[in-house]
């Protein structure tokens, strides 16, 4: 739980959007409003709300306006958001991730542990101590950006980006954290990998984290992630509602 | 009715209105580019406004019809073809088994759609039969028409319609947009540059998003760098690094680090959709 002091502007983005940017102390809180106001205005269940983007500390709202004018969106936005200030609002849910960390899934092992200065088996146990938050899910479809890293695990872009970052990659750029849901190119720095697929259209939904959930990862070794990679999802990865 | 893909053309999808709803998880809500011409369509053979069509980009497919029924197109100003002999635009054509269908781009568009008569029993993703590609992957491979692929629909158990829609207009040069969440980081110069002049399509522009030429500056108030990923749309103008104006389609990004000077109307979006590499356009500010 936490309570944050937070300021809110509420604008018109086109004819059919509304963006609510949200300031606060930490981007930790900034971000935990976001998602708690965007799950109090899901809970409405409202037909006139055609989709939410939670990124960070915005939310981008779509609305149907034949069905709901602008003014009466952001009077409902603004009543959320008083809710908001009144309530502690729980976190998302907590989920616990093998990814492997050696081998032929750290590619860019040497390259950070020159670049922070820090030998591998510390880097891996710092990374796995943390609890990371998805602060957003997109640029494409499932590519989920995780905030938390601390500073000491900050470090830049690749110069010149991979044309091929394997799916289910564990990255690190900035002082971001991402997984990547497909092959694709990408500069950000690769220090494990998740066995198995965190986007897949036959899934029902077909991204298995939402934003706002929470992520810690536990280090596997390469024999451990091959039998892992084999099993169904559901057995390789647990997840607590906070709280219980 | 039946057709077969003789030619799949440059790129020829099934669209519908896309999947809204989505985009929470990086998820575009897709569709049809001209969503005009997606009903116009439609509704010219009967079919419900919101089935699917074929959406033909630049080069048609050729297509041989197996099994009689009535297709028609819209959007872009092409001409249906059949067995050699153009068609007189916005009307449904009834095709006999035998026949052959081709399109005949025109300088005024970039895709038409062509509806084809009956239910269409399409694979569906979250409720959109739609094509979407992410760099090299198809999402729903199903919507994606190659050379020997072959297009059942069934007779709807219902009178068709009959048509009152007008069609719709030809695609516009001049497209609407809002002031977006950043322009007031346009400087004066770039002002000028975004609505003074004629702004052309360049490569690489797609259903992810078109290309501009249009170089702009922002006020270094506050350094890209510092800004934060935020939820974009279909039509959101935004600025890279390199001051390039680039405008999202329906396939684009959910969410983006650049900043978003403009957004372009619902309806400029169909209009934006006929554009090719090399058109010009202009772009005329609505205030509120």
């Amino acid at each position: 739980m936490i309570k944050t002091d937070f300021h809110a502007v509420i604008r018109p983005f086109g004819e059919v959007g509304s963006l609510v940017d949200i300031s606060a102390p930490t981007m930790d809180e900034a971000c935990h409003t976001v998602m708690a106001l965007n799950k109090m205005l899901l809970a409405r269940r409202l037909s006139a709300i055609v989709s939410t983007t939670p990124s960070y500390s915005s939310l981008l709202v779509c609305f149907n306006p034949s069905l709901l004018g602008r003014a009466a969106l952001h009077d409902l936005l603004q009543q959320l958001l008083n809710d908001l200030e009144q309530i502690d609002q729980p976190r998302g849910v907590t989920w616990e991730i093998p990814a492997c960390f050696g081998g032929r899934y750290a590619p860019d092992r040497k390259q950070l542990e020159v670049a922070l200065s820090t030998q591998w088996d510390v880097i891996v146990h710092r990374f796995c101590s943390i609890e990371f938050t998805v602060r957003a899910i997109g640029f494409v479809p499932g590519f989920t950006y995780l905030g938390g890293l601390p500073p000491d695990l900050h470090c830049t872009r690749m110069m010149t980006p991979r044309a091929r970052v394997p799916a289910s990659s564990i990255a690190i750029a900035g002082n971001q954290a991402g997984i990547y849901p497909f092959d694709s190119p990408g500069g950000w720095r690769i220090l494990g990998r998740l066995p198995f697929a965190v986007f897949d259209t036959a899934d029902e939904p077909p991204a298995i984290f939402s934003p706002g959930d929470q992520l810690r990862f536990k280090p596997v070794d390469e024999t451990e992630f091959a039998s892992l990679a084999e099993q169904p999802r559901e057995n390789v990865i647990s997840v607590s509602v906070a709280g219980q | 009715m039946k057709l077969e893909f003789l030619t799949s053309g440059l790129r020829t999808t099934t669209q519908d209105s896309g999947r809204p709803g989505f985009t929470h998880i990086g998820v575009p809500v897709g569709g049809a580019l001209d969503q005009a011409a997606l009903h116009y369509a439609n509704r010219l053979v009967g079919n419900p406004i919101y089935s699917p069509v074929l959406e033909i980009t630049l080069t048609g497919p050729r297509i041989k019809c197996l099994e009689s029924g009535q297709v028609a197109s819209a959007g872009g100003d092409f001409k249906l073809v059949v067995n050699g002999q153009a068609r007189a635009p916005n009307t449904a054509i009834t095709l006999e088994a035998g026949d052959e269908l081709s399109f005949e781009p025109s300088s005024a568009g970039c895709r038409t759609f062509l509806a084809v008569a009956g239910n269409w029993c399409v694979k569906r993703w979250l409720g959109s039969a739609s094509a979407l590609r992410v760099g090299s992957h198809e999402l729903l491979p199903e919507a994606v028409w190659y050379k020997g692929n072959v297009l059942e629909t069934y007779a709807f158990n219902v009178t068709p319609w009959p048509s009152p829609l007008l069609p719709p207009p030809r695609a516009r040069r001049s497209i609407l947009a809002y002031r977006g969440p950043e322009y007031h980081l346009l400087d004066p110069t770039s002002i000028a540059e975004l609505f003074g002049k004629s702004i052309t399509v360049v490569d690489p522009s797609n259903r992810m998003a078109l290309r501009t030429d249009a170089r702009l500056n922002l006020t270094s108030e506050k350094s890209e760098s510092e800004m934060v990923s935020s939820g974009v749309q279909p039509g959101t103008v935004q600025v890279t690094h390199d001051g390039q104006a680039i405008v999202l389609m329906r396939d684009g990004q959910t969410i983006g680090g650049y900043p978003r000077v403009l957004q372009c109307t619902v309806s400029s979006l169909d209009h934006l959709a006929q554009l090719r590499v090399g058109d010009a356009f202009a772009f005329v500010l609505i205030d509120g």
